[in-house]
């Protein structure tokens, strides 16, 4: 979707426009939820709160181009809050199947194929919440850093912090295994 | 280290294994879950903006504005204290009664030697007569007055000023034991940060040194450091900077607590009296 068509749904913010924006974003949120929390029952509930949050806080959306990036934020935060309160996390799910093999061949077939690929998506669902989230912010929504932490009403330092520690985290995973 | 864990990790590899993760996840159905998420949004309204409710802003200005008057008064009181002193009433003031000699009774009057004097208006006629009394000393009058006049050792207070440096307040009088050279009169001032103390020799003007001497001996307060600066003396007693002034024929001192005030503060608050 185009950050102007985006912009103007979340502005317009009637039924219609909710639900277009949940159809844009339902797969990627609740993957992001799943990653954190392993479990797609939880995964489910906290989408469906991260949408319903997003839906009634429009109003404080700054920038509304970057809806998408401010409802993962809102998934992640309510994915570790989740795992707070569970105070325990089962990595129980296997990792889900490539959706659409062939397609993806064509396109990528030689590193969709690698197992350093796989070692990396592996390493990326061990994350915390925390790295997951400046993760998936930067490489997944390319937002610069300033825009992370003003999403994340954090310092630019600290985003910085976050990013570094989630790298080391992948590499020290990824050496490791 | 084996051939496994040698791999490319770079910026390009974290971003497709994200894309994959992401987009190989099989999401719920769509429709129950938009079903759930429509029928929540229904029934909660969606949250206003934080906003102080009016009757708590009424509250806080009716709080403000009793604040003001309480604060206000009490600085009125003080400022027209200082300025009025109680020792300019006379106890030998004549009252004019008008309208009230109808309660006095005619012996009353007779024992008092009160006359009667007609009033007359511009014109010339009369209008109206007023009774001049004289009060004679154990009257029932005389206790009225009695009651307003102060007393006549009042009258030598010094007159402590409202305010000094605009932020120290005028609290109290401390009253020291009585001694033979005549006691010092000492105020209590407070301020937002400490308070001050506002000392009078309440009696002819005096030596700096000996005034710091009594200070130290009445207050009892044992002296640290005297010196003369710039034509200043200040004194250093019991915890407190100190700065010895003249002022109406009287010696003065301001003393401060040592940690919350320098000699430059002092002269300051000694500015207004010099």
């Amino acid at each position: 979707m185009e950050p102007q068509q985006i912009s103007t749904l979340v502005e317009i913010n009637n039924n219609e426009s909710r639900r277009a924006l949940f159809e844009a974003y339902n797969r990627r949120t609740f993957a992001i939820a799943y990653n954190i929390l392993h479990n797609r029952e939880n995964a489910e509930d906290i989408t469906q709160d991260a949408f319903i949050k997003a839906f009634q806080n429009l109003h404080q959306l700054k920038d509304k181009t970057k809806f998408g990036a401010w409802l993962a934020v809102i998934a992640t935060n309510l994915a570790r809050n989740h795992l707070k309160r569970e105070k325990k996390v089962i990595y129980t799910d296997e990792l889900p199947e490539i959706r659409d093999q062939s397609e993806i061949m064509d396109t990528e077939a030689e590193a969709l194929h690698s197992l350093e690929l796989a070692r990396v998506r592996t390493a990326v669902r061990a994350l915390s919440p925390d790295h997951y989230q400046v993760i998936v912010l930067q490489f997944f929504d390319n937002l610069k850093i300033e825009e992370i932490a003003d999403l994340l009403k954090v310092n630019p330092g600290t985003v910085k912090s976050r990013l570094f520690r989630a790298k080391q985290k992948l590499a020290e995973a990824l050496e490791l295994d | 280290m084996n051939e496994k864990s040698k791999i490319t990790f770079n910026d390009d590899l974290i971003r497709r294994a994200l894309q994959i993760d992401i987009e190989s996840v099989e999401p719920p159905a769509a429709d129950i879950m938009w079903r759930n998420i429509e029928a929540c949004l229904d029934s909660v309204p969606a949250p206003l903006k934080k906003t102080t409710p009016i009757r708590i802003r009424y509250a806080a200005l009716a709080i403000a504005a009793c604040l003001l008057l309480v604060f206000g008064g009490i600085g009125l009181v003080r400022v027209v204290q200082f300025d009025f002193p109680a020792s300019e009433f006379s106890a030998e003031e004549e009252i004019i009664a008008l309208g009230e000699e109808e309660r006095l009774e005619k012996s009353d009057l007779a024992e008092s030697g009160a006359a009667e004097a007609p009033v007359v208006a511009a014109d010339g006629s009369e209008t109206e007569m007023v009774t001049v009394v004289e009060f004679k000393e154990g009257s029932a009058k005389d206790q009225i007055t009695a009651a307003v006049s102060p007393p006549t050792e009042e009258a030598a207070m010094p007159l402590w000023p409202a305010t000094l440096g605009k932020v120290h307040f005028f609290s109290e009088e401390i009253v020291l034991p009585p001694v033979e050279e005549g006691p010092l009169r000492v105020a209590l001032y407070t301020g937002p940060d400490h308070d001050l103390l506002l000392v009078s020799s309440n009696t002819a003007q005096e030596d700096s040194s000996g005034f710091v001497e009594k200070i130290s001996l009445q207050m009892q307060f044992p002296i640290n450091d005297i010196q003369y600066k710039d034509g200043n003396l200040f004194f250093a007693a019991g915890g407190y900077n100190g700065l010895v002034f003249q002022h109406d024929g009287m010696t003065w001192a301001i003393l401060a607590p040592y940690s919350t005030i320098n000699k430059e503060q002092l002269i300051n608050l000694a500015a207004p009296f010099r």
